[in-house]
């Protein structure tokens, strides 16, 4: 049996044309350029939603009102002035 | 870069011929073989990372492409009611012993595809028994007992043939 088999392995199987390898190295390189294509091109897009963002939030911080102060127009009352009132007061209203 | 072999002209450089070999028994031309051999290889390329048996994984890619495009073949030659005939041998010739080869290539011929397949994993592929199993998808007990009716077979066919010669 084992006689049988090295003869059997003795003969050799017809070799693949070298035409052969280079359709399948062809095949991989065009494998490669599209992969790299496609990650080039997820980046560009990266690169661009990241910019717009930034200018969106950059538009967005500049067009807004600046904060308004709130300006106390009414004097603070003071002790007595009640009775300033009081006396400036037309009494006949009273009546 | 320069003088490094790619990676996968290594896998190429080991098993070109076998693949194309294996590829041969559901092709009906060397061409059909070769083309086989070409897509089972790349998907192989694309898709080894998933799996552990990588060689057993190629020749398994590898029998896949081939039948499908020899399904092809057939829906074909059914069309045009043409058998398909193989062009030429499957071997390099060697001038010494051409009429053997001839007789061992018919006696491969004439064995049932399950048992030829194993035949050309284990010579010309070099697989273990274990990775024929994983390759073909059969019990390993079922691998061997496979090889061991195909060599009888093909010894007693060979000597058949001797004797009436």
């Amino acid at each position: 049996m084992e006689q049988f088999e090295s003869e059997l392995s003795r003969l050799r199987p017809r070799a693949a044309g070298p035409e052969w390898t280079g359709k399948i190295a062809a095949e991989l390189a065009a494998e490669r350029r599209s992969d790299r294509t496609l990650i080039a091109a997820m980046s560009a897009g990266a690169l661009a939603a990241c910019v717009i963002a930034s200018l969106l939030i950059d538009q967005s911080s500049t067009s807004m009102p600046p904060s308004s102060t709130v300006v106390v127009t009414h004097e603070v009352p003071q002790h007595g002035s009640n009775v300033q009132a009081f006396a400036g007061a037309d009494l006949d209203a009273w009546n | 870069m320069a003088g490094k072999t790619e990676p996968w002209r290594q896998w190429l450089e080991g098993h070109a011929a076998a693949l194309v070999l294996f590829a041969r028994q559901w092709s009906a031309t060397q061409a059909d073989a070769e083309d086989a051999a070409q897509s089972g290889f790349l998907k192989f390329w694309r898709t080894r990372s998933k799996v552990r048996g990588e060689l057993a994984y190629l020749y398994a890619c590898v029998r896949s492409a081939a039948m499908d495009i020899g399904r092809g073949d057939r829906r074909r030659d059914a069309r045009e009611s043409a058998a398909a005939t193989p062009d030429a041998s499957a071997f390099e010739p060697a001038m010494e012993r051409a009429e053997r080869q001839a007789a061992i290539e018919a006696a491969l011929s004439q064995l049932p595809g399950d048992q030829r397949e194993v035949v050309v994993l284990k010579i010309w592929g070099g697989l273990t028994f274990a990775q024929i199993a994983e390759a073909l998808g059969v019990p390993l007990n079922t691998a061997a007992s496979r090889y061991r009716y195909a060599l009888a077979r093909l010894e007693t066919e060979l000597s058949e043939e001797t004797a009436r010669e």
